[in-house]
């Protein structure tokens, strides 16, 4: 009977020691928040409306069109010394098992990687965290409901459709503008 | 009651021995070769099974589309490792050798020309037109430039179900060093 007890607590014990953990972290979306009242950094939100789905648009590329939300962009100049620390923010949470990896490319300087979360037939967010030593990184997250990857192909040859006179657009062009990735 | 533990601790050790000596064969390149993905002279790139699972659905209708599809779905990883420093790729050339000691590879083809020495080893699949794991070693390159660099090694790693008779379309498509020869080697 003691023996239980004692098994009992122990596990008591872990579930807490455990959920008290998952909690600590810091979710990508917490990250962008923070984040977003820091000078250092660009925060946008591109809304899917910047592309403009002609008349002609196939079923697949609409229902590409409306599973996403929008596209959230996060970007930090270098020029700090956080850099670094930053990054290593962001690389924690992307570490995440939760995140599912798609591809990474790493040339000393220049790091990418892009993963998703979800699953395969339904994705919720792709990520895209891309950073050089030289000029800082972006963070960008394709949020929406039930994208499905054939149909988001057919979405970016719709892209050359963007609305060249929003302002996402040109929010967009002025910071990349001193970026060049 | 002593006994017993005494029997029980021994069947332990030996489980542990037994798994160790196993894990070598066991484990695929990459984490031999891991620990070079974050030197900042060595260039990496790792294409997932998810990756290759959703271009498989983005396929499209085409003939060679379908094709394509067949071929990437049953992929797992794809590795690839260069560098340009002569250090490094001393330090890789004798993991590679390592590697081959212990992995069930067997040499497929050996190339050299005046470009470069390369190796392609694989390890046996389901059947004859079938591996589980393509390991590419691409050496002494001759100032042979590839994507603005002059690598002086390349290590291709891929695994998963791979149809040698197929493959060598994917990695002329990736632009992978070597890729010329893989496809040679697979018709």
């Amino acid at each position: 009977m003691k023996k239980i007890k004692y098994l009992g607590m122990l596990l008591l014990l872990f579930t807490i020691v455990i959920s008290c953990n998952t909690s600590d972290e810091l979710t990508l979306q917490e990250y962008y928040i923070n984040s977003e009242k820091n000078s250092d950094f660009l925060m946008l939100d591109i809304p899917t409306s910047i592309i403009a789905l002609g008349d002609n648009a196939t079923p697949e590329a609409k229902q590409a069109y409306e599973s996403i939300d929008k596209v959230n962009l996060l970007a930090y100049k270098l020029a700090n010394e956080n850099f670094s620390i930053e990054k290593d923010k962001v690389n924690k949470i992307l570490k995440n098992s939760k995140y599912t990896e798609l591809m990474r490319f790493n040339d000393g300087g220049n790091k990418f990687v892009a993963k998703y979360l979800g699953n395969e037939s339904s994705m919720e967010e792709v990520v895209i965290f891309a950073s050089d030593k030289t000029k800082g990184f972006a963070l960008a997250r394709v949020l929406g409901d039930n994208m499905k990857p054939e149909n988001m192909m057919l979405l970016f040859e719709n892209l050359k459709n963007m609305d060249k006179n929003s302002e996402s657009f040109k929010k967009m062009k002025g910071f990349f503008g001193n970026i060049n990735m | 009651m002593k006994t017993i533990n005494k029997y029980k601790m021994k069947t332990n050790r030996l489980a542990m021995v037994i798994l160790m000596a196993v894990l070598p064969l066991v484990t695929f390149s990459q984490s031999l070769f891991e620990k070079y993905e974050d030197l900042d002279e060595v260039s990496t790139v790792v294409v997932t099974k998810h990756a290759f699972r959703l271009m498989a659905k983005i396929g499209g209708d085409s003939k060679e589309a379908k094709e394509y599809v067949d071929m990437v779905q049953t992929l797992d990883n794809l590795t690839v490792y260069t560098t340009e420093d002569k250090g490094i790729a001393a330090k890789i050339k004798a993991d590679v050798k390592k590697y081959l000691n212990t992995a069930e590879l067997s040499e497929l083809v050996r190339i050299k020309d005046d470009e470069a020495n390369v190796r392609i080893y694989v390890r046996e699949g389901r059947d004859d037109s079938h591996v589980k794991e393509l390991f590419m070693f691409v050496n002494s390159l001759n100032n042979v430039e590839i994507n603005g660099r002059n690598p002086s090694v390349v290590v291709v790693s891929l695994t998963g179900d791979i149809d040698l008779e197929k493959i060598g379309k994917l990695t002329d498509k990736m632009n992978i060093p070597g890729g010329k020869h893989l496809k040679k080697a697979s018709k």
